[in-house]
């Protein structure tokens, strides 16, 4: 959900609900009307320089993500197979010191390049693409399998459609407004009426219902280079329609892919619930206290090179290096089961719920998890799988609705014994020890060697 | 000379003769002096702490999430170790020149071959002997402190004579190559300490610039770009990294990437020792 309001803040202008806006509206007045003396008053205005820019619509895995590659960026990274848009921009750029990269100045300049992409592999042109129209919706309710990228003419449908379903949901609200506004009157009428202004039973209109929210987010309908390759190095350029190449769009093009997805987890100790430790794969063991309780939270991960992922992300990242991969988590995971085994016992299934942290009351610090409880707590502060660490070794993996296993959803849980933390260091005297034996053997040996002789 | 007039296998046989006789003497007087114990129960205790450190984790935070705790405590162990035992063959072989009784050796029937060949057998089956010490350390600390019980630990102990093979031919190399003691204990110092070092500080430099804000002008980037362009190097040459990635490799169940970094390290055995002997024979003038 985070990424998904990420998307609508960047260049895409996503187009929010007339109450959201609303909302929104007021908040930004509110904040203007505070920053507003202070920006003026420290305003600070950065030299822009025109340059040709890819604006880089790209699939992360789970949405798409839109980023900047600027002249200085030599190398643009994209997942393989799927569909990524590369468009062809003149812009302004300036260097915005607080985050070191170059950012664009959409709004001063904005023109797209018009021609076509060459795709390169060894100075040859193994492809070109043409510039196509394309719109990104999503449904919030369940992004990853709702996400689209349309194309062409069956964007221009889609926006059309989505438009349609916004202005339907606006005349809609509008028309609620009112009879909401109507009922109001009504019920005040009818209160002045009514002896001792109590409504009798029966007498109260029905209120009006609000419409429903369309749950649809879309991009506005823009041009690019629609790129979806096979994992490789390529170059790209662009080949302007007079037939010249651009200047500056010329860069390499590296296309990669996750190397394996999985499941990872969130686990939160009931103790730090706020301060959860990932268990990223398969392979990692979770380590707990004896008798502490544990939170599982599930999510989709992919596993990926971590620099070209980082780069994938933003061009102008310098934070990623190495090629180490690292396990990225997406969306929680949707199995609402889990099959938790002990040694020695029967397998015993766990259900996903909802839990509650409730201040303690006092100055002390304090809190406690329970179950959720919709009639008393407002809403839940986390929703996951519950797991008592004992002294049996356990072993929890998720299943789905056919009670098949998730693959990568295993995980060993290890209660430590703390208390024998020493015994290490003991044992460790142990080859001491036999070297000390040793030596006074050879020593006896020596010596009854000297007393025959 | 008269090898020459001998068969191979005759020749080979000699040789191999001459190497144990050697080897067992050495492996006779190591394995009956204190010393290589008290190296082993410090190299423990050095594990023992990193163990600590674990269980403080999780006694501190609750939880704690781990591939393989016990990964850490056998490097230190391999890395203590095999720099003792390549020091005790760099000295070995430093020593004979430094007291003018190599060239003596070498006109015995034996050839430079079998001279380092006799050293490495006997420190290299010193760690193994050794590594059954770390191996029962480990699988107690296991059973003690309620670790996940792994046959990676089996292996990796296993992979570590690999390891400490390759650091033991280093050894040898730096103990002819150096001519004379002190030389060659400088080289195999500087040289072990600045691939360990390139290792560490790679891994550091990249931890600590994946934390930073992404500026173009931070210098720790520089750095971070030139480590891992050195270490992308330096792990061809070092012992250490292939044992580390091998170790990782052996975690993801990759049998590819562990035959790469094994075949890696056979490699750098056969590199090292052969050095070693071109080395030694050029010195000794044969």
């Amino acid at each position: 959900m985070r990424r998904a309001h990420q998307l609508g803040r960047r260049r895409m202008a996503w187009a929010e609900s007339a109450w959201l806006a609303r909302a929104a509206g007021v908040c930004l007045a509110a904040v203007m009307g505070i920053a507003g003396p202070l920006s003026s008053a420290q305003a600070q205005s950065f030299p822009r320089e025109q340059a040709f820019v890819y604006g880089v619509t790209n699939y992360d895995g789970r949405l798409y993500e839109s980023t900047l590659a600027p002249p200085s960026v030599s190398t643009i990274y994209l997942l393989a197979n799927r569909t990524n848009v590369l468009a062809p921009r003149n812009t302004l750029i300036y260097f915005w010191p607080i985050t070191n990269q170059y950012q664009a100045d959409w709004e001063q300049l904005n023109e797209l390049v018009d021609g076509r992409l060459e795709i390169t592999q060894a100075d040859r042109v193994v492809r070109t693409i043409e510039l196509s129209e394309y719109v990104v919706q999503y449904d919030v309710s369940s992004p990853e399998d709702s996400l689209r990228m349309y194309l062409g003419a069956e964007a221009r449908t889609k926006f059309g459609e989505w438009e349609a379903a916004q202005a339907f949901y606006n005349i809609a609200l509008q028309s609620f407004y009112a009879a909401q506004q109507r009922w109001n009157d009504q019920v005040n009428r009818l209160r002045q009426q009514s002896p001792g202004g109590v409504i009798p039973a029966g007498a109260l209109p029905p209120e009006p219902q609000p419409p429903t929210q369309p749950t649809v987010l879309s991009s506005n309908p823009a041009r690019g280079f629609v790129v979806a390759l096979p994992v490789g190095q390529y170059g790209i350029r662009v080949r302007r329609a007079d037939g010249s190449l651009q200047a500056d769009s010329s860069k390499a093009l590296v296309i990669f892919d996750k190397q394996r997805d999985g499941i990872s987890y969130s686990v939160m100790p009931q103790t730090r619930w706020n301060s959860p430790e990932t268990s990223a794969d398969e392979s990692q063991v979770v380590y707990a206290l004896r008798g502490s309780t544990l939170y599982l939270q599930p999510s989709r991960a992919g596993e990926y090179d971590e620099f070209k992922y980082a780069r994938m992300l933003n061009p102008q990242d310098q934070t990623a290096g190495g090629s180490q991969n690292r396990w990225m988590s997406f969306e929680s995971a949707q199995a609402a089961r889990m099959i938790v085994r002990r040694v020695g016992a029967p397998a015993t299934e766990q259900t996903r719920r909802d839990f509650y942290v409730r201040q303690l009351p006092g100055s002390g610090l304090g809190y406690e998890v329970q179950a959720f409880d919709p009639s008393s707590d407002e809403r839940p502060s986390f929703t996951g799988f519950e797991i008592q660490a004992s002294d049996e070794d356990i072993e929890v993996e998720l299943v789905d609705a056919a009670g098949t296993a998730i693959p990568g959803s295993r995980r060993r849980i290890v209660a430590l014994n703390t208390g024998l933390v020493w015994a290490p260091y003991v044992l460790s005297l142990l080859p001491f020890a036999i070297g000390l034996i040793v030596v006074a053997l050879r020593r006896r040996a020596t010596r009854s060697i000297r007393v025959t002789e | 000379m008269a090898d020459r007039a001998r068969p191979a296998g005759q020749v080979w046989a000699r040789r191999l003769h001459a190497a144990r006789v050697i080897g067992e003497r050495q492996q006779a007087g190591l394995v009956s002096s204190i010393g290589i114990y008290v190296t082993m129960s410090l190299a423990l205790a050095a594990a023992s702490l990193t163990l600590h450190n674990t269980v403080r984790f999780v006694e501190r935070n609750a939880v704690l999430s781990a591939r393989q705790p016990l990964f850490l405590p056998v490097t230190l162990i391999v890395v203590a170790f095999s720099f003792i035992l390549a020091t005790g063959a760099a000295l070995a072989t430093a020593r004979e020149r430094d007291r003018g009784t190599l060239r003596v050796l070498l006109f015995a029937p034996l050839d430079e071959f079998a001279f380092l060949l006799g050293h490495f057998r006997a420190q290299v089956a010193t760690y193994t002997l050794m590594a059954v010490f770390g191996l029962v350390w480990a699988n107690l600390a296991t059973y003690l402190l309620n670790l996940e019980f792994s046959w990676h630990v089996i292996a990796a102990f296993a992979l570590s004579i690999l390891t400490v093979s390759a650091v033991v031919a280093f050894g040898l190399l730096a103990g002819v190559w150096g001519g004379t003691t002190r030389t060659a204990i400088v080289y195999l110092t500087v040289i072990t300490v600045a691939l360990i070092g390139l290792q560490v500080g790679g891994d550091v430099i990249s931890g600590l610039s994946r934390e930073m804000s992404p500026t173009h002008n931070d210098p720790i980037f520089v750095v971070r770009d030139v480590l891992l362009a050195l270490n992308a190097i330096a792990q061809w040459v070092s012992p250490y990294a292939q044992l580390n990635q091998a170790l990782d490799a052996l975690i993801d169940g990759n049998a590819g990437r562990i035959a790469l970094h094994v075949g890696a390290t056979i490699a750098q055995i056969v590199v090292f020792f052969s050095a070693a002997v071109l080395v030694l024979k050029r010195k000794e003038g044969r």
